[in-house]
């Protein structure tokens, strides 16, 4: 029986929320802390040659200085560690003196102010030699192009090849062939939190940061690294995080704080560090969404069944590696879109250059994917004469299907059903609105359909951990969920207490949560990829099932510990892309009405509406706010937004003109359908959302 | 964010600020601090002395008397946008200024002073032939809205001089002023910004002032549609034909940047000309 | 260069040693340790920072502290009486009006002062009303519900 999970519950943090008392990275202080600035690059593609700090140095309430000869292992990344936590002259990593982006960092300053801490970066010199810079990912793939990181002979990052059937053999029996070149814009995640942290070391000697991320336990990993230092030295602890949405998955300051607590520890002053970056320096000092170029060719018979997708994708990855190849994976996927195409040719590139570098954001690549696959399936539906969801209807996957990759579908595709309850409620039918509104505004309806992948891909591994405490004598008077998931916004300690009330079966009032901090808790992954629901779920059930039967046993209290492993996926075939790439998907439908004014190119969303199978609703108010939050970045990715570099140099640094939508630009409604088809794998079913 | 440290008077009378700031060479007047803080913020702006005329009593207030408004320079946005005294184009415009926020503590001394190209409520001002009121330290003078704009956030107030007021006329029936703008999404500055003031007798108009913003350096006096619009029945088609003659008036300097550059602003003059006039024919009846 | 500025915050008066620089929502934040009210921006545009001065939402990242002295200001940490949750606070929560909540102090500021102007809004004159608030996450929806929930809630 269901006591919590599937029902409307609020949001647990809510009440700190409207009143003010959550605590966000920025609002942490302790007694006596120090503040630190950052003095970023500046410079696209630079070697230093000299640096002087003496002048910051001796700044009225500067502490300390520090350097790349400070670090002690200078390399941190999540995926490879290839970038340098401070480049400059000393660096104990190859190419650690050289800057790739603008906002590589290159010193730390610490004083008693922040205002004493960002002059005295002002006061900082360096020499600079200027390096051939490179910010197109088509100039950087060629042969002859400079080499940007040390150890590479080649600016690809990563190449991914579907070969499946052969699609030169079929472009002959197509009735419709539609090709196009798809160009996305660089997205920043502009979540209203900017980053923020503190650093102390604890009475235990324990380096502690507390920060805003999307996965404490990779971010302790990679501290510990950079230190040199046990993992059990460092503490992440994340307070309430103001957004992430894929752009707190990389380093941001973690590492520079728990470095400049460890060094000024070393010259005996124990005191707490804390920074807060501006605005701008959030826009300069995280990843964006990657650009893509997408050079689409699709066939398809007179019928509307697609017979061949050829696709090249090409993907700017800018400085560094972070997520680029795993992102590069999933656009893989997803141009190809929902549907089962016999023929399939893709070539997929992410490619270094000097720009700021590219990462996680929201969908993952996949966005960038589906724009070209749903472009394409249009067109052809267009040319053919045929409606475009009947078009979709005679070529969408299905249990069984083998899919771009070769491999069968894990069971649970729904997108037959979501596509059809999404052209229902819509009551969608193939007419245009013929009768213009008035001379000007011109209205227009437009279809689209996609899949998005349940957790890490592509053999990446998976795990999720969980612990569960059940307190009381005669009944369960109370549990304790131990738990590392990162509550970014979306609600994610909302769902685990729900979760974890429903898997001991006690109300919801009885579960106390204890999240997001290393020292309480083992690994959870990250907050990302759709995975939390899923995999905390399966912890979280696993770990109930371990501590009822203790108490069952009579322990008090009854402890249950789990470890949750899904089940394995697998890397791309190097040859053919063959591969098993995903442990499980969510599917999603949409109808949007939009209005355009023909004289002066304005476009305004006017009503959407959005089918999801979300598997089951853990909290079905939480899944609808997901949904239209995600709507209106997909809004603002399409319409408004543009993260503009000129030569590798930040053109929109502020809101000012970096334009995310506000409450005029939104739509006028978002209808929703939730389905509920269970997933075979999920907890209850559930799928990537809560 | 700090701003560079600065000294700071607080003036409670006009004459009071009139001789601080005659005393501090180089001193900025702090109003609402709409335009002026956000440019500290970000060190472009390093004004040394400050001289805040926010609490003057004297600058605050709309009123109404023998077919003159006359508006105190520290009059906000917001209030402005309520009144229901001042011509309905100008009460449109300050609605239409940054947000809410920002409308409750932006002035229109503030905004005027500043001759921000992409501001709104200079382009209106203009139209309605405005005057403004200064003083300083020779006394007082008054100087119309259009002489007053010589160019890019540049004006004809001197050193030491305060704008105290600005006086519009009462709009007569007949009369109807509307401005229509593209608006930066951010900001909600105008990228094109455009004052129609039209009277109409008989079907035909027999007077219009049309003045363009946040397409040139500085406010533009858009003569050739006006001289287009006289003598002419209003209809659609004549409007239309009319707009397209702010060509002549925008010469070759328009301005551009990242979300709407110099030929897109050039494009849109016309349909938003098209559109101001349009309003305010509806409204003078 | 320092001033004394005096201030009426959630109603207990302060007088504080500043320099003129000083922001007023710094002056909240760290002088007087009110972190409900967040700066999410550079450049006036967030709306993270908005607070009721005498009366009126202001971006407090955009006033002077010195321009302060003698406003009675009200902060989100002020907005509930004697325990009870001010109806924009109880809306907020119960329609879902946030996710991340950072920009949810500065919301419900700016939805005080559009209700105290016009108690009954329509949804259109709320998004007008809002336009100098960013969120990220809800997509504005729920903060329009939630805004008109407390309309309904306050006019009876």
């Amino acid at each position: 029986m269901s006591v919590a999970v599937g029902t409307v519950v609020e949001g647990m943090d809510a009440h700190n929320k409207v009143t003010g008392q959550s605590l966000f990275p920025g609002d942490l202080a302790r007694p006596d802390m120090l503040h630190m600035k950052i003095l970023f690059a500046g410079q696209p593609h630079a070697r230093m040659d000299s640096m002087n700090t003496s002048a910051a140095r001796s700044h009225p309430g500067v502490v300390s200085v520090f350097t790349a000869a400070d670090v002690p292992v200078n390399e941190y990344g999540l995926i490879k560690a290839d970038q340098p936590v401070l480049v400059g002259i000393g660096s104990n990593k190859t190419g650690g003196s050289v800057a790739r982006f603008v906002g590589d960092q290159v010193a730390l300053v610490v004083a008693e102010t922040e205002e004493a801490a960002a002059e005295a970066c002002g006061l900082i010199k360096v020499d600079w030699f200027n390096l051939p810079v490179i910010t197109d990912p088509f100039e950087s793939m060629k042969s002859d192009a400079p080499l940007l990181l040390p150890g590479q002979d080649t600016n690809i990052a990563k190449h991914n090849r579907l070969r499946k059937g052969d699609v030169r053999t079929v472009w002959n029996q197509c009735g419709s062939i539609v090709e196009c070149v798809y160009e996305t814009p660089r997205q920043e995640h502009a979540y209203l939190q900017p980053e923020a942290g503190l650093a102390y070391i604890d009475k235990d000697g324990i380096v502690t940061v507390e920060v805003a991320g999307q996965w404490a336990h990779e971010e302790q990993r990679q501290i510990a690294h950079v230190l040199g230092i046990p993992l059990d030295r460092v503490r992440v602890r994340h307070p309430a995080i103001g957004g992430a949405f894929g752009g707190r998955e990389d380093i941001s300051v973690q590492i520079v704080l728990a470095l400049a607590v460890w060094r000024l520890a070393e010259q005996g002053i124990l005191r707490p560090v804390k920074i807060v970056w501006s605005r701008e320096e959030s826009f300069l000092g995280h990843h964006k969404r990657h650009p893509y170029t997408i050079r689409a060719k699709w066939g398809a018979n007179d019928q509307g069944k697609i017979l061949a997708a050829e696709v090249e994708l090409v993907a700017d990855a800018g400085a560094y590696e972070y997520t680029s190849t795993k992102v590069l994976g999933n656009a893989t996927m997803q141009c190809t879109g929902p549907y089962d195409i016999p023929n399939v040719s893709v070539d997929a590139y992410a490619v270094y250059t000097n720009n700021v570098p590219s990462g996680a954001f929201r969908g993952f690549g996949g966005p960038q994917g589906a724009f070209a696959a749903e472009s394409q399936v249009n067109r052809l539906a267009s040319d053919l004469g045929l409606d475009a969801v009947e078009m979709r209807r005679r070529n969408l996957l299905m249990d069984g299907s083998l899919g771009s990759f070769n491999m069968p579908m894990p069971e649970g595709v729904t997108i037959r059903q979501v596509v059809d309850a999404c052209a229902h409620q819509a009551r969608w039918t193939n007419k245009s609105y013929a009768s213009p509104l008035s001379n000007h505004l011109r209205r227009g309806r437009g279809f689209a359909c996609a899949m998005k992948n349940v957790g890490f891909s592509f053999g990446f591994p998976e795990e999720c951990w969980a612990k569960i405490e059940l307190h009381g004598s005669t009944e369960i008077e109370r549990i304790l969920l131990f738990h590392a998931g990162a509550d970014c916004g979306q609600g994610a300690h909302t769902v685990l207490s729900q979760m974890a009330a429903d898997a001991c079966q006690v109300p919801l009032e009885r579960v106390e949560l204890r999240a997001a901090d290393t020292s309480t808790s083992k690994n959870s992954g990250s907050a990302s990829a759709s995975r939390m629901t899923f995999m905390a779920g399966n912890s979280i059930l696993g770990a109930a099932e371990v501590a009822l039967h203790q108490w069952r046993s009579e322990e008090r209290p009854a402890i249950g510990e789990y470890r949750f492993v899904p089940r394995q996926t697998t890397s791309l075939d190097d040859e053919t892309g063959q591969c098993d790439p995903n442990i499980s998907y969510g599917y999603v439908a949409q109808v949007v009405d939009v209005e355009v004014d023909t004289e002066t190119g304005h476009v305004q969303v006017m009503d959407v509406v959005c089918a999801d199978d979300v598997g089951l609703a853990i909290n079905p108010q939480q899944v609808e706010g997901q949904i239209e939050g995600a709507i209106v970045q997909a809004h603002g990715y399409t319409i408004l937004e543009n993260f503009i570099l000129r030569d590798g140099y930040v053109e929109t640094p502020y809101f000012s003109n970096y334009l995310i939508p506000t409450s005029l630009d939104v739509p006028d409604s978002v209808e929703m359908v939730i389905l509920e088809n269970a997933d075979p794998q999920g907890p209850w079913g559930a799928r990537g959302m809560a | 964010m700090y701003p560079f440290n600065f000294e700071y008077h607080k003036a409670s009378s006009v004459s009071e600020a009139i001789s601080l700031l005659n005393q501090h060479d180089g001193a900025k007047v702090l109003a609402g601090g709409h335009s002026l803080i956000p440019a500290m913020k970000l060190r472009l702006s390093d004004p040394g002395v400050l001289i805040d005329i926010g609490k003057i009593d004297d600058l605050h207030g709309i009123n109404a008397s023998k077919g003159a408004v006359t508006i105190g320079g520290l009059t906000t946005h917001s209030d402005l946008a309520a009144s229901i005294v001042v011509p309905i184009g100008l009460s449109e415009t300050a609605g239409t200024v940054g947000d809410q926020q920002v409308r409750n503590r932006g002035t229109i001394g503030g905004s005027v002073v500043h001759a921000d190209p992409a501001a709104d409520l200079p382009t209106m001002l203009v139209a309605l032939r405005a005057s403004f009121h200064i003083s300083g330290p020779t006394g007082n003078r008054t100087v119309s809205a259009e002489d007053f704009f010589t160019g890019m956030f540049e004006t004809d107030l001197e050193d030491g001089e305060i704008l105290t007021a600005v006086e519009v006329a009462d709009e007569q029936s007949g009369t109807g002023s509307a401005y229509s703008k593209l608006f930066n999404p951010a900001s909600g500055y105008a990228m094109v910004g455009v004052a129609a003031v039209v009277t109409v007798a008989s079907g035909k108009c027999t007077e219009a002032s049309v003045v363009l913003g946040g397409l040139t350096p500085s406010v533009m006096v858009a003569s050739s549609v006006a001289d287009s619009l006289v003598g002419v029945k209003l209809e659609e088609t004549s409007i239309a034909a009319a707009a397209e003659a702010v060509q002549n008036d925008l010469g070759s300097d328009v301005l551009g940047d990242i979300h709407a550059s110099a030929d897109y602003r050039r494009a849109m003059a016309p349909v938003y000309v098209r559109r101001a006039v349009a309003a305010a024919v509806e409204r003078a009846g | 260069m320092s001033r004394n500025v005096t201030v009426t915050v959630n109603q207990s008066e302060h007088t504080c040693e500043v320099e003129p620089r000083l922001l007023l929502v710094h002056l909240l934040r760290e002088n007087l340790g009110l972190t409900g009210t967040n700066i999410g921006c550079d450049t006036s545009q967030c709306g993270s920072c908005t607070v009721l001065m005498d009366g009126q939402a202001v971006k407090s990242c955009t006033v002077l502290a010195v321009q302060a002295d003698e406003a009675n200001i009200t902060t989100i940490e002020g907005l509930a009486q004697e325990g009870e949750l001010h109806p924009l606070q109880e809306s907020f929560w119960e329609k879902h009006g946030l996710q991340c909540g950072f920009c949810t102090p500065g919301m419900i500021m700016t939805a005080h002062d559009l209700l105290s102007r016009n108690p009954d809004p329509t949804d259109t004159e709320i998004r007008h009303g809002l336009d100098g608030n960013l969120c990220r996450c809800t997509g504005y929806h729920n903060i329009v519900t939630a805004i008109q929930a407390a309309a309904s809630s306050i006019r009876s």
